[in-house]
């Protein structure tokens, strides 16, 4: 079997790529912004919901405008069907503006970026109060150099707008990227083995039509980013530190795999102290596990200058965690080993 | 029933040392056991062995381009057998039937071993205890006599109690048994008691939800226990 590389989803016009540097562990990613007061999490505000967008009235071929709206108003509505996340969308109107113009509107639409190498497919960008971090718009640019399907089952050769859609719109809503995902070298780059999770920064080939169905992972983050009182009381979390040689590692990918249900849910040490919260777990019997982040690009999850370890080997951590419904599984210490 | 018989039972139900070693003591001073006609009330306390469950394997995966799952790693998982510690307190209806009410504490170790790391992981096994109280009723009918022996069949049926991981994770079950044994009785005046004695069991024990791991179904585990009788 011939593997082609896939196509990046690109990274985010945004000043940080995650809450990484601040006291806040939740594990997965979230984005944020450096505001005088500190760091300011990326997220529309309760007197924002739902979230109001715009659609370019532009086609291109294979998908007219309005198929485009109709297929974000389903990717939208994929992330509102989440029962745990407080969080709604509403078309407005079709637009000529473009996505990435600065017009106090959220744009989505295709448009030609000569300056997006030829791997991006979409592309979410933010124009946030300086002040505040609050979120003035948010433009999502489909890249319209590529070729798009808006087809029920996917078509050879296009790439599944719905499918790019809902990664870019987990953007959007403050996701950051998941890395729930292996990756193989190929001829251009890295192509994906698997993955589960639509935030993967790295898409499947063209024709693809699996990330148009949220996973366990996505599900944890979007509610963790706007949580219901249920959310709140009904799951639980995996907590404690990674560490190296008795020191405590940032940016070790973490993996909390549920012995009922087989759900997968990651996240991330995001302090120095090694420290991890993997939320949104229902209760359970969970086998933990960490790794380098070696599949992706660094710079695809975290600020370029983050002090990212991966000089590492993945391990288990040594029993078996158990999470209750509301609360933490207590501090938990996986000691890896070094390359 | 000869001495030689009496010692052959007690081996084959496996009753623990100590009870063996009392009631040979006792089989010298007790020709025979009167038991009450209506109504006794009986009080056991003892232990119970369980065996061990397997909650088959789970893979973790991540799904690949053609849609075809890739796995992560593969777990296999079991409650490894465990020990307890129950009371019963029951009353006769008839000199057949007897109901009881039952308690019981008992831990086991849940244990998982995982294979086949997708980044070549060395195999590991992790495990986490689970401890669990029951209250159970239950009917036993005792449809044999052979002098002091009286054999019976016993179902049961109540509600757990499931705890892990330093009591944070608390799950309730649906718990039941059906098995059989034999109780063994005499009247040790002198001691005060109208009568003592002891009996074994086993038994086939089945819970419906409760902390388990994957699906949520029937699971049945066998069992034995044993316990001390003194009846009023």
């Amino acid at each position: 079997m011939t593997l082609t590389p896939s196509l990046r989803l690109a990274g985010l016009v945004v000043v940080a790529v995650a809450l990484a540097c601040g006291s806040d562990v939740r594990a997965y990613l979230k984005l944020g912004s450096r505001v005088a007061s500190g760091v300011v999490q990326t997220k529309w505000q309760p007197n924002q919901i739902p979230v109001q967008y715009y659609v370019t009235n532009r086609n291109v071929p294979g998908v007219t405008a309005a198929q485009l709206q109709a297929t974000l108003d389903r990717a939208f509505g994929t992330w509102s069907s989440v029962q745990t996340a407080a969080i709604s969308s509403q078309f407005v109107a079709f637009v000529a503006n473009e996505p990435g113009d600065n017009d106090n509107r959220s744009v989505i639409g295709f448009r030609s970026r000569p300056d997006l190498d030829n791997k991006v497919l979409g592309t979410t960008s933010f124009r946030l109060d300086d002040q505040t971090g609050r979120i003035i718009e948010s433009d999502i640019l489909l890249n319209a150099a590529m070729n798009w399907s808006v087809a029920a089952t996917g078509e050879p050769g296009r790439y599944d707008v719905e499918s790019i859609a809902l990664h870019e719109i987990g953007h959007l809503l403050g996701l950051g990227h998941s890395a729930l995902g292996e990756t193989e070298l190929a001829s251009g780059g890295r192509s994906i083995r698997g993955k589960r999770t639509v935030m993967f920064p790295i898409a499947y080939p063209s024709g693809n039509v699996e990330d148009r169905t949220l996973k366990a992972d996505d599900i944890a983050g979007i509610s963790d980013v706007y949580p219901t009182p249920a959310f709140q009381a009904d799951t639980g979390a995996v907590s404690g530190r990674v560490t190296l040689n008795g020191a405590g590692i940032f940016g070790a990918h973490v993996t909390a795999f549920n012995l009922n249900t087989g759900d997968l849910v990651g996240g991330f040490s995001l302090n120095e102290r090694g420290e991890f919260v993997v939320g949104g777990l229902a209760p359970g019997l969970y086998v933990v596990r960490a790794e380098p982040l070696d599949d992706v690009d660094v710079s695809a999850f975290f600020d370029p200058d983050s002090p990212v370890t991966i000089n590492f080997k993945p391990a288990y951590y040594e029993r078996l965690v158990a999470v209750p419904a509301g609360g933490s599984s207590g501090s938990i210490e996986i000691k890896v080993p070094s390359k | 029933m000869t001495m030689s018989m009496r010692a052959g039972l007690i081996g084959i139900l496996g009753a623990a040392a100590i009870l063996g070693a009392t009631t040979a003591a006792a089989f010298a001073q007790t020709a025979s056991v009167q038991l009450p006609v209506k109504h006794p009330i009986e009080l056991a306390v003892g232990g119970l062995v369980s065996g061990e469950t397997s909650f088959g394997t789970k893979t973790a995966e991540l799904i690949g381009p053609d849609g075809r799952p890739v796995p992560l790693f593969q777990t296999d998982s079991v409650l490894r057998p465990g020990f307890g510690l129950e009371a019963h307190l029951g009353v006769g209806l008839s000199r057949s039937f007897f109901v009881e009410a039952s308690g019981s504490w008992s831990q086991a170790d849940f244990r998982t071993r995982i294979t086949d790391d997708i980044e070549g992981v060395p195999d590991t096994t992790e495990k986490e205890t689970r401890t669990r109280y029951a209250i159970e009723g239950a009917t036993l009918w005792m449809f044999a006599n052979q002098g002091k022996v009286r054999w019976f069949v016993r179902g049961s049926a109540g509600w757990a109690r499931d705890l892990t991981g330093n009591d944070s994770l608390v799950e309730d079950a649906i718990v039941g048994s059906v098995g059989g044994g034999m109780k063994y009785l005499w009247n040790p005046a002198a001691r005060g008691f109208r009568i003592a004695g002891f009996r074994v069991e086993g038994r086939a024990l089945m819970q419906k939800r409760g902390l388990t791991i994957g699906e949520d179904r029937l699971r049945v585990t066998p069992a034995a226990a044993g316990s001390l009788i003194i009846a009023f």
